[in-house]
């Protein structure tokens, strides 16, 4: 096959504005004539005729004026690329459906994955807003039998750690245990209830936070109860508008007149969230309520400079050894953890981040190896094209420099529609869940991220379309123009180079869908789950009793007999009931109890969880009565302590016997168990735990309960919140009716992480198999082009339709099997990374499995059965006329 | 804007192969093969036409104004050859008519009919 060569070398010869006019067309024209009669004779004069031509064309070129040409490079460098930009943005426009679907490609892989590193970002990898975040660690206590555990530090082990191990440059405490708040009754104003937390005099310092007006509190406050605030910049300006002599001067809190100390700065953020309006001085007193076994306080510490974790954690663990030994009755067991506070803000969403992070990451590949595979095609589809420009004369750097132009320019275009839909999904994201996240108040989208995914997109655009080009332009024209002669552009390796990408997408896909899958059946399985209630038509409310105002027991168990009997008669209300603590609303006063065995001898269960309630908690709840009574209104401060106990305590405290009657200690105190109830979910996943119920009439004067009232109504719950208010206004018109919210929403908040990963999963799964649909789309229809001829003459051959289609099918189905082998083996080998998200499935349930693979096999069905009925749509003469 | 036909005498004479090609495309579109194709069928005993000079002339002609670019038919086959297709302008088909005419003549010219006769 010299011929062919040979003439395209004497068409080099020809002057260069001749070339670029001609070249690619008299090489053609030989080529059909060579292909309709090949003949070295023909060949032969063809050659004599282009060197006996040369020297007149020259002599022409010279004289014959030919306008201006636009590839001339006289042109200026930046007109020169303003024209390239034209002429691209031309073929693109005339190609409408690769640009298309390779911008939209660019805009959902970039745009989600922006969106989620975005909100990602923020949350875990932003630093802290304090200073030398890393040597700030929280310290929790645990149990050597459950050394996982994250309780509560009693005051003295907070003591005892600041002042003996020598390992932290400050330790603060701040009192967590429960959402505090202090009602604000300011004169000619509304009671309102604000959030205040109680914090040491290490906590600031520990934080490196100084205050902007005043001072911070010291350790001399912390003997008693010292009526001193620091306000929060926020509540400075709402109160004073921004007034400095507000430092002592005082405000009502609970009741009490609090003296103002300082002000903190705006930046300041608290621990323990956003919302904190003010901090009280904690009291540390070494008598009262503070003893080794009073676990209620939370502790945040810094590091002393060069002290490492490890080193502090073995300090930390030396001071409990020798409280251990010291009091052994309160401190056996107990071990005391060191954690860095960055792990312990992102916590529990750590790992439902991480793999959103890894579903993000496997999006941009997907979209990545779209982008691959489109511009590959077109690429392909211009090889001959390249070649022979080339070997006519054409400047190779100009081809590939058109090239990256047009990347460029699908990358701009996708770029900005990429922006858009990353600032839509991150407002998306913060709406559908600004709660269930960690420190959402700090997210932002983020611009660098965006450039990343661009960067990476634009990259693979540019590999896959700029490496084909420049391949092309070295290969021989001849060699390109006679594989056209049998129907097979693109090559063999090129085709499997494609197939390989697209096989690649289906596997990502079917890891993504499996994923969202597990989750899904996951998270439906967490609906159904027993906690052991009814929570639809119950509203709640919190009711704080301030202790300046109700000092004494009898005046609180009063006051909540009182609203107790008001909310009753309230039309639309069928049962009223209060609890210190609400279902499905965490671990809560893990208590001892001490109780006899059947033959008498003492024993203990120790973290049995303990609520006080008041009125018809059990009815309204509709928590069944499994066994003897409920608290009934002769309970009361005056009678024998009595309790009801659940049918999980009853169990493994008493197994067979009848716990009726039975007397048992909790919290300093004696109770005769008279009732057992159904078991009550204290997690929203169902966990259910030991639980003690004791009746508030009975133990106001073990502390001020502030008791969370559950009303069960006939109607919407919402709808009751105003009548209880007015109810609440007759009794005491200083206090604040707080949270209003139904127990569906409460239950539903502690779900939200589960279902905000769902959602973006089950985005990411959707993204995922529509780009893999538009993956096997491409390359089947492209294939059918491609086959054109083949198709055309097995058609004429008798081929029936259903043949041609089979075969196109047959090949989009190899592609897609291949790629969901490999997408099972990985989803197997990843499912150990979903075990701690999911809840009632096991992360390798075949039936998810089974149903992706099936659903994902419809979809590559779909998208393949179109390029195959167009297959059969093919003209068997009009394809064979083709060469 | 067509050319002046009037202006067709300028052209002449045309070199043959101008006039042949014209002559092919009175009428018709047809691409570089197209054109070998049809002169070997119209001419079967002439040389058959050569690329070198056959897009030396086209080049000629186009320049000129006698013959234009078309859009080929529709059903263009799925390879990626470079087809274009060619036909004759008006000025093109006059200075064709105008090269007839003066050949005619020419043949005709009692000379030219003497030589014809002597060669018989």
């Amino acid at each position: 096959m010299i011929g062919p060569r040979l003439v395209a070398l004497l068409i080099r010869l020809y002057p260069a504005s001749f070339r670029r006019r001609f070249g690619e067309e008299m090489l053609s024209t030989y080529l059909d004539q060579h292909d309709a009669a090949p003949s070295t004779r023909r060949t032969l004069a063809t050659l004599r005729n282009l060197l006996a031509s040369l020297p007149a064309t020259h002599l022409e070129a010279r004289r014959v004026h030919h306008p201006p040409d636009l590839q001339s490079s006289r042109t200026s460098p930046m007109g020169n690329f303003a024209s390239e930009l034209r002429h691209v943005a031309r073929s693109l426009t005339k190609q409408p459906g690769f640009a298309v679907v390779a911008i939209l490609t660019l805009a959902l892989g970039i745009g989600a994955n922006t969106a989620v590193f975005s909100v990602l970002n923020s949350v875990v990898l932003a630093p802290l807003p304090y200073d030398q975040p890393e040597q700030v660690v929280r310290l929790y206590t645990a149990s050597r039998p459950e050394p996982g555990l994250r309780d509560f530090l009693t005051a003295f082990d907070l003591l005892d750690v600041r002042d003996e191990s020598g390992a932290f440059s400050a330790v603060g405490t701040l009192y967590t245990y429960r959402e505090t708040g202090s009602d604000l009754t300011l004169p000619g104003a509304d009671p309102r209830r604000i959030r205040v937390v109680d914090v040491s005099s290490g906590y600031f310092t520990a934080l490196r936070a100084t205050p902007l007006l005043g001072r911070t509190f010291t350790p001399e406050e912390e003997q008693g109860v010292v009526p001193h605030v620091v306000l929060s910049h926020r509540l400075w300006r709402e109160l004073t508008n921004g007034d400095p002599s507000i430092i002592g001067r005082t405000i009502p809190l609970n009741m009490r007149d609090c003296e103002v100390i300082g002000v903190m700065r705006p930046t300041f953020r608290d621990v323990a969230g956003e919302d904190v309006a003010a901090w009280l001085p904690a009291n540390l007193e070494r008598t009262g309520r503070n003893n080794r076994g009073n676990h209620y306080l939370s502790a945040i510490a810094r590091l002393k400079p060069g002290v490492t974790l490890a080193q502090a954690q073995a300090r930390v663990s030396a001071v409990m050894a020798r409280a251990e030994s010291a009091f052994p009755n309160t401190n056996k067991d107990r071990i005391m953890r060191v954690v860095p506070l960055l792990d312990d803000t992102v916590g529990e969403s750590r790992t439902s981040v991480l793999v959103l992070m890894g579903a993000a990451g496997l999006v941009l590949l997907i979209a990545c190896l779209n982008v691959a595979n489109l511009f590959l095609a077109r690429s392909l589809g211009q090889t001959r094209d390249v070649a022979i420009r080339t070997a006519l004369g054409a400047n190779r750097a100009r081809l590939i420099r058109q090239r990256l132009t047009e990347s460029l320019l699908v990358a701009a275009v996708g770029g900005v529609a990429g922006s858009l839909v990353a600032f839509w999904g991150v407002q998306l994201l913060l709406s559908v869940s600004p709660a269930s996240l960690a420190r959402a108040e700090e997210v932002g989208f983020d611009p660098l991220l965006l450039g990343f995914a661009l960067a990476t997109t634009v990259l693979t655009g540019l590999l896959f379309g700029a490496a084909p080009a420049w391949r092309a332009s070295r290969v021989d024209p001849t060699e390109v123009l006679h594989e056209g002669a049998r129907g097979n552009t693109g090559g063999r390796g090129s085709r499997r180079v494609r197939g390989i990408l697209v096989a690649g997408q289906v596997a990502v896909a079917l890891v993504l869908l499996i994923g969202a899958g597990v989750l899904m059946t996951s998270f439906v399985a967490l609906q159904r789950v027993d906690l052991g209630i009814v929570t639809d038509r119950v509203e709640t409310f919190e009711v704080n009793l301030p202790a300046a105002r109700y000092a004494s027991p009898a005046s609180r168990v009063q006051f909540q007999e009182a609203f107790g009997r008001k909310l009753a008669e309230l039309p639309g209300i069928e049962k009223v009931g209060a609890v210190s603590w609400l279902p499905a609303n965490g671990m809560y006063h893990l208590w001892g109890f001490g109780y006899q065995d059947s033959t008498g001898a003492p024993q203990s269960i120790s973290g049995t969880q303990t609520r006080v309630v008041e009125r018809d908690y059990f009815a309204a709840l509709r928590i069944p009565l499994i066994k003897g009574r409920v608290f009934i209104p002769t309970d009361g401060l005056d009678t024998n302590g009595v309790a009801v106990i659940g049918a999980m305590l009853a169990e493994k405290a008493y197994g067979r016997r009848d716990p009726l009657g039975e007397l048992f200690s909790t919290g300093g105190r004696m109770f005769r168990v008279v009732g057992v109830v159904g078991d009550v979910a204290y997690q929203a996943d169902g966990n259910k735990a030991a639980m003690v119920y004791l009746s508030h009439a009975q133990f106001a004067g073990d502390r001020n309960w502030s008791l969370t009232y559950v009303v069960r109504t006939a109607g919407a719950p919402e709808t009751v919140t105003g009548p209880a208010r007015g109810a609440l206004a007759t009794i005491d018109p200083a206090l604040v009716l707080y949270r209003p919210r139904p127990l569906d929403d409460v239950v539903a908040r502690h779900r939200a992480r589960q279902r905000f990963t769902l959602l973006l999963m089950a985005t990411f799964a959707t993204v995922a198999l529509s780009l893999a649909a538009v993956g096997v789309y491409g390359v089947l229809s492209y294939a059918v082009t491609q086959r054109v001829h083949e198709i055309g003459v097995r058609m004429a051959l008798g081929a029936r339709p259903g043949q041609v289609r089979g075969a196109v099918l047959r090949h989009g189905v190899l592609i897609a099997s291949a790629g969901m082998v490999v997408g099972l083996v990985a989803a197997i080998g990843l499912s150990a990374v979903l075990q701690t998200l999911v809840f009632g499935v096991s992360p390798r349930d075949p039936v998810v499995f089974g149903m992706v693979v099936l659903m994902l096999g419809a979809v590559v069905l779909v998208a393949g059965y179109l390029p195959a009925r167009r297959a059969t749509k093919v003209q068997p003469l009009e394809a064979l006329r083709g060469d | 804007m067509a050319p002046r036909t009037g202006h067709a005498r300028h052209f002449l004479p045309l070199p043959p192969l101008d006039f042949q090609i014209l002559t092919l495309l009175a009428g018709r579109e047809l691409h570089g093969y197209g054109m070998v194709q049809a002169a070997a069928e119209a001419f079967p005993d002439q040389p058959a036409l050569e690329i070198g000079s056959l897009y030396r002339i086209i080049r000629r002609l186009l320049d000129q104004g006698m013959i234009r670019e078309v859009d080929g038919p529709r059903a263009e086959p799925a390879d990626h050859r470079t087809r274009r297709y060619y036909t004759v302008t008006a000025l093109g088909r006059a200075v064709g008519r105008a090269e007839a005419e003066r050949l005619h003549a020419l043949l005709d010219h009692p000379a030219t009919l003497r030589l014809l006769g002597a060669r018989r």
